[in-house]
């Protein structure tokens, strides 16, 4: 199962950030009162001019204030993905949102300061309009926050708050007198606001708590759990790559689910990602090379014996010097006369004539034994032993005698015993020789009996190594029957123990229990131990490797199939699909020996940092349509949108302009399908229903705020929160219009509310 | 220790800790970033800024704004406050899918409430080192917690 697999080789993290260069156009830009845009996201930040087509500035909603003496005397702080640039700056990372809300507004006034100064403003106040958005339904502290932010550290003359999704859906429409539904998602919330009679009707919207980064999380949460051993950190910004690039929206989920592991599916659903991986140290020499690399050893170990032999010659020589030399001083025995004699003994360093014969027996075993060596002539057998007293009875003998006897007896037993286990070794070898004939002859005459009889001896090896795994395994587990069996047995053995050698019972015999009568009594020692298997377990590793040798022989395909089978078997399981995609299983221990070329090593280490992305390509953006996949009690996406069409009194017109937008799940593709297919399911027959995405789900919001400010200028001059207004009302005044949240003035509780 | 603007120790780890404030309007002028553009917001002046300005507070996280606000005021029932727009709990009967491979379940391991989808991921189930299977329940919010 060898197919074509889609491997994504995914970045480490997003490109190094450059720092941003201002622009030095405001005045010029800002002539007339024309508005300051500002899409204020809790994902990414977009500000720009309302004449302009596209925000001037785009940036990562993150602020790092800190210290770093090395690069500043005084207080750094960053703003957007510059953040990243110093490694000091990561722990003060900080968002000016929690949720899609504004709470933390030291890093608004951060975002903010970055935004004037980065349009070029280097007047002493905002004097510009600005344009707002913020989230729907925004607690009034937080806009009361902004606005005082805004109105007393800026001095801006104005400003108009307006919901992002529902500005997209005007740059989208063109207009809010068409009716239509809005599914804005964002980084953590979806929203669904339906839209007739000219403006967002936000009483009737409901918000699902979730959005991209409830699909990152969870897909993080995944992955660890499937590769709990996987040796790289996988980044969130990772995730984030993965799930714009690979996840989509089933039109079926449950079919589709169905088949996801099938073969006919897997191949082509089935993802691998890659990670960064270490290069293994590799033998990257050619075939010559290496060719050359072992003569130049033989010739080197053929160098260091020669020089070995030489130096053995040159002793076997010197010694040789000694013997002429000592056997000259004998001869001189003769010519000599005793005193002279006498003297050139003591010269050679030799006391009298039995030392000096002594000395030349020695010289000369050792010269001739060196010889022999070097000629390759088997040191002939020595003589027979004799051992004359060993057999003579004791009265005879005197107590020197005796002495000597008993040694001769030691010496004789030893002897004997040396001789029949020589006897032994040569008639086994003889057997061995024999039954490697009758197999070769077996193998020549009768190969297919041979060949099946070689299998069954492998299967039964290995049944036998398998069965020995299984009952160490068993014993690992206390509860197992090998563990209480084995218990009993070492209970057993204690209490007889225990009871055997109390004195005057064991003498009278009652409770002798004739342990050990027979051999295999012992077997319970071997039984109740756990180490004893090592040597087993070896003996038949070495009896497999022979097995293997000899069939890889004679019978090269077979292991190959063998191979083949494990793998197919390992291959159709769910799991493995599941984990490993249609990678190709690599197994334990293969039958057939395998030989690693470069590449493929390189390919093994390659996969230990590679990702399957399979059922989780569906499963992670079918979170939106099924919240209690992630444990979340509120209705999904569906039941949602049907909930909030039934409260608007059933307006199946909005179901003809179904609109969705935003960095979250507008995004996912097939999400339009999707939602097409199951709002056919519950709208009444013959519904007209259409589905439509932004035509930029992330930059519309700007633009369409940008547009609507510019050319609903009456809507727009009505729009706008002013410093009286401000002054007068308090921050969490707002001006409605056709894409605001609704204002109702709220008195505050008299009594404290009941806790 | 820092002191910000009431006199009070500012507390470590706060987001308000900033120790100490400058005047926004001292700094380079903007021009001089023309050609290197900009990393460290403080080095540049911000004319634009109001300098008295200083909120020195402590914010509120989102649940405490949304629990504080909901309390303090007598809100119109059918006004749409951020916390009355949340989707309600889902009425449909849920579909249960496998915890490990995210398959349809047609089980649930009754010792450890994992959901699977086949013997084979049963196995897995067994095979898990303990505590695992929290981790599994986890995702979908179903762990036990001791407290």
């Amino acid at each position: 199962m060898m197919a074509k697999t889609n491997v994504y080789e995914i970045p480490d993290g997003p490109p190094d950030p450059q720092p941003a260069l201002p622009s030095f156009d405001y005045a010029e830009m800002g002539q007339g009162g024309i508005p300051l845009v500002i899409d204020n996201s809790p994902g990414c930040c977009r500000a720009g001019w309302a004449t302009e087509q596209d925000p001037r500035l785009e940036f990562e909603s993150v602020v790092a204030k800190y210290r770093n003496r090395k690069l500043s005397a005084g207080p750094i702080s960053l703003v957007g993905s510059s953040v990243y640039s110093d490694p000091m700056a990561k722990s003060s990372i900080r968002s000016a949102f929690d949720g899609d809300v504004v709470t933390n507004f030291d890093s608004m006034e951060c975002i903010l300061d970055y935004i004037f100064t980065m349009l070029g403003c280097v007047e002493d106040k905002i004097d510009q309009p600005i344009v707002m958005t913020e989230a729907v339904c925004t607690p009034y502290t937080s806009r009361s926050n902004m606005s005082e932010l805004l109105f007393e550290c800026y001095n801006i003359p104005s400003v108009t708050y307006g919901i992002d999704s529902a500005w997209s859906y005007y740059k989208n429409t063109g207009t809010f007198n068409t009716d239509g539904l809005v599914i804005g998602s964002g980084t953590t919330t979806t929203h669904i606001i339906p839209i007739y009679d000219t403006r967002a009707q936000t009483e009737h919207c409901k918000r699902i708590n979730m959005g991209s980064t409830s699909m990152e999380e969870y897909l993080l949460k995944l992955l660890q759990l499937k590769y709990p051993t996987f040796p790289m950190k996988i980044t969130e910004w990772q995730a984030q790559d993965l799930i714009q690039n690979f996840t989509y929206v089933a039109e079926d989920y449950d079919r589709e689910l169905s088949s996801y592991l099938a073969t006919e599916n897997l191949a082509q659903k089935d993802t691998t990602i890659q990670f960064p991986f270490p290069t293994p140290s590799l033998d990257e020499r050619t075939e010559e090379e290496i060719q050359q690399a072992t003569e130049r050893r033989r010739e080197q170990a053929k160098k260091m014996q020669e020089m070995a032999a030489r130096k053995r010659q040159e002793k076997i020589e010197e010694r040789a010097k000694e013997l002429e030399e000592l056997t000259a001083i004998r001869d001189s025995k003769d010519e000599l006369d005793g005193r002279s004699y006498a003297m050139r003994l003591a010269d050679a360093g030799i006391e009298d004539d039995q030392d000096l014969e002594e000395a030349i027996s020695n010289a000369q075993q050792v010269v001739s034994r060196a010889q022999n060596k070097e000629l390759g002539v088997e040191p002939e057998e020595k003589d027979t032993p004799t051992f004359p007293l060993a057999d003579v009875p004791d009265e005879e003998l005197t107590d020197e005698q005796k002495q000597e006897k008993r040694k001769q007896v030691l010496l004789k037993a030893g002897y004997e015993a040396r001789m029949r286990a020589r006897v032994e070794k040569e008639k086994e070898k003889v057997r061995q020789d024999e039954l490697a004939r009758q197999d070769e002859e077996r193998r020549l005459n009768h190969f297919d009996e041979w060949l099946a009889d070689l299998k069954g001896k492998r299967d039964k090896t290995i049944a036998r190594m398998e069965e020995r795994r299984a009952h160490r395994r068993e014993l690992n587990d206390r509860r197992s029957h090998a563990s209480q069996v084995r218990m009993r047995n070492i209970a057993d053995l204690a209490a007889n123990e225990g009871t055997a050698p109390t004195g005057k019972r064991r003498r009278r015999g009652d409770q002798d229990d004739d342990f050990g009568a027979e051999d295999d009594d012992w077997n319970i020692y071997r039984d109740i131990s756990k180490e004893d298997e090592a040597e087993e377990d070896e003996e038949d590793e070495a009896e497999l490797e022979r097995h293997n040798k000899q069939l890889s022989l004679y019978a090269p395909d077979y292991l190959e199939s063998l191979d083949r089978a494990a793998r197919g078997k390992i291959e159709s399981a769910t799991m493995y699909r599941f984990t490993e995609g249609c990678k190709q299983a690599i197994l334990e221990k293969p039958a057939a020996p395998q030989k690693l070329d470069n590449e493929a090593i390189v390919a093994r280490v390659a996969r230990e940092y590679q990702l399957h992305l399979n059922v989780e390509r569906i499963r992670v953006p079918e979170i939106i349509f099924r919240p209690g996949l992630v444990g979340l009690d509120q209705a999904g996406l569906l039941e949602t949108i049907e909930g909030v069409v039934r409260q608007t009194g059933s307006r199946i017109s909005l179901l003809d302009n179904v609109f969705v937008t935003g960095c979250g799940f507008a995004q996912i593709s097939g999400i339009l399908e999707r939602l097409r297919c199951d709002i056919q399911g519950i709208a009444p027959t013959g519904t007209p229903i259409a589905v439509r995405r932004a035509a930029d789900p992330l930059r519309d919001a700007w633009r369409g705020a940008a547009q609507w400010s510019m050319r609903e200028a009456e809507a727009f001059r009505a729009s706008r929160i002013t410093r009286q207004d401000y002054l007068e009302h308090g921050g969490e005044y707002l001006r409605e219009h056709s894409a605001s949240n609704r204002y109702s003035r709220v008195s505050a509780r008299s009594s404290p509310p009941p806790t | 220790m820092p002191v910000n603007r009431r006199g009070k120790k500012s507390r470590p780890g706060s987001a308000v800790d900033t120790p100490v404030q400058q005047d926004p309007r001292e700094g380079e002028p903007l021009a001089n970033f023309k050609t290197t553009g900009i990393t460290n917001l403080c080095n540049v002046a911000k004319p634009f800024k109001n300098s008295e300005y200083k909120s020195g507070r402590r914010w509120k996280n989102l649940k405490q704004v949304v629990a504080q606000e909901q309390a303090a005021s007598n809100w119109p029932v059918d006004f749409p406050a951020y916390w009355a727009i949340d989707a309600p709990p889902s009425l449909l009967p849920q579909k249960k899918y496998c915890d490990i491979t995210g398959l349809s379940a047609k089980y649930t391991d009754p010792k450890t409430n994992v959901r699977y989808h086949s013997a084979e991921v049963y196995q897995v189930i067994r095979t898990l080192p303990p505590g695992a299977e929290q981790q599994y329940l986890a995702l979908r919010n179903a762990s036990v917690t001791l407290k």
